[in-house]
């Protein structure tokens, strides 16, 4: 993709912020209006609902909106519209002002360029104005321009104005922040909007229009080569690595890093399908990358260069926010995501907790929705990352609970010699893993060259799991595949030879086999577990056991009755005529799986069309 | 390609490349329309060439017959997987426009499209929805989940902060993706331009008439125009001064018909 000079014209987005009623959606609206940028539908569709409210023209219900939106008045989620001036190109994000909706807010503002926050002239400076002004600090964004809307209901007064300029710079300049400018403007009038107000004559500076024209686009030059691989793809013998460019450039043949490996190799292919040929690849591109060398790679690693290594911890410092319904709660387990890193972490402290609504410290042990806090984390798994400072895509991540994003933060500092001593990161030499005899998952699974990983196989007795599970390990071990089958039967005459078929005891069978089958997969070696194992229950506490993506579930679906017509082990015939209790199917229960990765017919498809279903999911 | 397309092309092939790592049977809804076959032109790209996520079809049945022949043709040549969804039961009982706009559209479009994500167990489809196409969209996110009665819950929507989206969702749930959520419909001409991407010739003039969105054909009116070329489009668009959508009759129904018909499931 060749850039030409002339045809960047820039796009910035430009997010409006600010508390309830302050007049943003109506700001944008009349922006609209008064450049005429909107289409006479919407017009006719805007004049005619305000004359329904008995209103004239409402400049907010020009933006896209929900129907309860425009019954009330008010924004409850963020929309965005393109506009633009003869020198630029904007997307203006309108972003809800009511603390309730803050997560919607959040959503919008996250990827802007600056901000335009709103204060009203008659109430001055409120929650929000400040609890919005602090979370761009948060958020990475360093432009703002503050305007002191609906001036037409105070007379055009300069002290009014003044008097809020002064509150609110005090403020920003307490958190270390500081506006371009303040401007005094009635958006529902258009004074000081798209052209210059005859009443504010005291006032020399720019119109909003003027305002937005000013604010620079972000500058991302000067990061160092960070590629976040997203996804690895196998084209026949070739295995690409996929992922955007987040920082620097790359090139053919340039020698990088994989982080957390640390796994030294050159690049041998760049992929941007349709081009041939691909020399080179800038910031912002989406690539697949091919590499020298068959090195273990998966969702999650970085690729780096060697002058600018990241840093590698399971525990830092940083600035976080919450938006959760629940209080973030310290020693709660949640999710984080930094790039397409995924672990279980946990707050350990919360050193520092602001209601940035009134801007003052807390004393709480938990952090409430719309509040801020430093606190240090420590993570399940090593995490690769840099500062925000450095590299803001790869100095922030978010929180998740139960399925949602509920809140996120900034990196400012990595902890290194986390107490449990277990880890420690050494900038700058190749000993991540500095303890003498300590070999990690990751390293196993490189020296191998595949992954590691539990297929468990569930089903009635007779549905075929062992024979599935034997073929699987025939066909990986022919290909060096470093592969074992624990299977119920030769596990119960061993370890598990003290166990009966109780509810009791087939709890702890299985239990012992996750973990058997976890050491298995500690050691870098794919295993196959066949084992009835009946009680959904059951498998979701084995599949608890593991990482996510190690645990595969197979469901060998196969009809009770042709199970027993096989009869294989003459079991069925014994269960029959009262001589084995319990027998699933028979006189147990089992309970078929809901979320199993792979379900396999034994009794429709061929036990080779099986066997392959099970080697795509590697 | 301007800053902006190349900006719009990068979103969304992250987007996409990241439902195919998220998800473990994704499809993706093509209703042969520019938006749609935009959406797999960037997957073509995202997968260097190839589109291994099924693409799926609801076809009504009122659909206008060019749309499927070029459907058929794209198929072949791009080596797709398709899989074509239809209300079999409705349209046995003569299900039609006449029966009322918006029910026709539940029973026809979301409902087959409903049976199909069903019988498939696609836990996400990725669509070509906009957020300028009209008021509701504009309040989606890049991955919306719809809960196990197929439904939006759209005042109740989570974060997407930065480019982190959320890509776990409860079991029973399939999620939406919108790679092309960014896009108006000028970006989606002046890409098809740049790209040469294959549109069928509906959208081009023909006596003065031409379609500027497509549907199904008792419900969509074509538009005055003497655009013969995309350029010509993407000139016309500027200066139109009317929504894409005038011509669509569901969204008239009722001022808020399509935030109704969304809520429920619909595209």
């Amino acid at each position: 993709m060749e850039i030409n000079q002339n045809e960047i014209t820039g796009e910035l987005t430009v997010v409006f912020l600010g508390h309830v009623d302050h007049g943003k959606s109506t700001l944008i609206g009349r922006l609209l209006y008064d450049t005429k940028q909107v289409t006479s539908d919407k017009i006719e569709f805007a004049t005619a609902r305000s004359q329904e409210q008995g209103r004239l023209l409402e400049f907010a219900y020009l933006l896209d909106g929900l129907e309860e939106e425009q019954e009330q008045g008010i924004t409850i989620d963020f929309t965005q519209t393109r506009f633009a001036t003869a020198k630029r190109q904007f997307i203006l994000a309108d972003a809800p002002g009511h603390r309730e909706f803050l997560k919607n807010m959040m959503c919008g503002a996250s990827r802007a360029d600056a901000a335009i926050l709103l204060i009203d002239a008659t109430e001055g400076v409120q929650e929000q104005s400040r609890r919005h002004g602090y979370l761009l600090t948060l958020l990475g964004i360093k432009q703002l321009a503050v305007v002191v809307n609906k001036m037409d209901l105070v007379g055009w007064e300069q002290n009014v104005f003044q008097k809020i300029k002064a509150d609110y710079e005090e403020f920003l300049a307490s958190i270390g922040f500081s506006a371009q400018a303040y401007i005094p403007a009635a958006a529902f009038t258009g004074d000081n909007v798209a052209v210059k107000s005859r009443q504010l004559l005291w006032y020399p500076g720019k119109t909003v229009l003027e305002q937005l024209e000013a604010f620079r686009i972000k500058e991302n030059t000067g990061i160092p080569l960070r590629i976040p691989v997203q996804d690895v793809y196998r084209f026949g013998q070739r295995r690409l690595l996929a992922g955007r460019l987040e920082g620097g450039l790359i090139a053919l043949g340039d020698e990088i890093i994989l982080w957390p490996t640390h796994e030294v190799t050159t690049v041998k292919a760049i992929e941007r399908w349709p081009e041939a040929n691909v020399h080179q690849a800038i910031q912002g591109e989406n690539v697949a990358l091919e590499l020298s060398d068959p090195l273990f790679a998966e969702r999650g690693m970085i690729i780096a260069k060697s002058e600018h290594p990241p840093l590698v911890s399971r525990s830092f410092t940083a600035r976080i926010f919450w938006l959760g319904r629940q209080p973030l709660v310290p020693q709660q387990r949640y999710k984080l995501k930094i790039g397409f890193q995924e672990t279980g972490v946990w707050i350990e402290q919360l050193t520092k907790v602001l209601d940035i609504g009134k801007l003052c410290e807390v004393a709480t042990d938990t952090l409430p929705a719309g509040f801020v806090s430093e606190a240090i984390l420590t993570s399940d798994q090593p995490l690769v990352f840099d500062t925000f400072h450095d590299n803001a895509e790869l100095g922030r991540f978010v929180l998740i609970e139960e399925y949602q994003i509920v809140g996120g933060g900034i990196i400012t500092a990595a902890l290194t010699n986390k107490q449990t001593g277990e880890f420690r990161h050494d900038r700058g030499t190749d000993n991540l893993f500095p303890t003498a005899g300590f070999v990690t998952k990751t390293e196993r699974r490189r020296c191998n060259g595949h992954t590691s990983q539990v297929f468990w196989l569930t089903g009635f007795s007779g549905s075929g799991k062992t024979t599935l599970a034997r073929k699987v390990e025939e066909q990986l071990f022919h290909k060096k595949y470093q592969v074992y089958v624990l299977d119920g039967d030769n596990v119960r005459s061993g370890l598990n030879g003290d166990l009966g078929f109780s509810s009791s005891d087939r709890k702890e069978n299985i239990r012992r086999i996750a973990e058997v089958a976890k050491l298995f997969v500690d050691a870098g070696i794919i295993v196959l577990v066949a084992l009835i194992s009946p009680y959904a229950a059951d498998r979701d506490l084995a599949r608890s056991r593991f990482e996510d993506g190690e645990f595969t579930e197979v469901y060998v679906k196969c009809p009770l009755e042709i199970c027993e017509a096989r009869d294989s082990k003459g079991l069925y015939k014994k269960a029959r005529n009262h001589q084995l209790q319990k027998f699933t199917g028979i006189s147990d229960m089992y309970e078929p799986p809901t979320k199993a990765e792979i379900v396999v017919e034994t009794d429709k498809m061929p036990v080779e069309m099986c066997v392959k279903l099970l080697l795509q999911h590697l | 390609m301007t800053e902006r397309l190349r900006n719009l092309e990068a979103e969304s092939i992250y987007i996409i490349r990241e439902a195919y790592a998220k998800f473990k049977k994704p499809s993706m809804l093509w209703s042969i329309g520019k938006d749609s076959t935009v959406l797999l032109w960037l997957a073509r790209k995202a997968f260097l060439g190839n589109c291994p996520i099924p693409l799926v079809h609801i076809d009504t049945t009122f659909k206008i017959p060019e749309m499927i022949v070029h459907r058929d043709r794209l198929i072949q040549e791009w080596g797709l997987q398709l899989v074509i969804g239809k209300n079999e039961t409705a349209l046995a009982t003569g299900m039609n426009p006449e029966q009322g706009r918006l029910a026709c559209c539940t029973a026809l479009k979301t409902e087959a499209f409903r049976q199909t994500v069903e019988r498939h167990g696609f836990d996400a489809v990725l669509l070509g929805i906009r957020r300028d196409e009209e008021k509701s969209r504009s309040k989606e996110r890049f991955f919306s989940v719809r809960n196990a009665n197929f439904e939006w819950q759209y005042k109740e929507q989570a974060p997407e902060i930065w480019t982190q989206y959320n890509t776990d969702f409860p079991p029973g749930s399939h999620v939406r993706v919108h790679p092309l959520l960014s896009w108006t419909e000028i970006d989606v001409w002046e890409y098809i331009e740049q790209e040469k991407i294959p549109v069928t010739t509906l959208y081009f003039a023909r006596d003065g008439k031409r379609y500027r969105s497509l549907g199904c054909w008792p419900c969509t009116t074509p538009i005055e125009s003497q655009a013969m070329t995309v350029k010509d489009i993407v000139e016309e668009l500027k200066n139109i001064g009317k929504s894409e959508r005038a011509g669509r009759a569901q969204d008239k129904a009722d001022t808020y018909a399509m935030q109704k018909l969304r809520a429920q499931g619909y595209m």
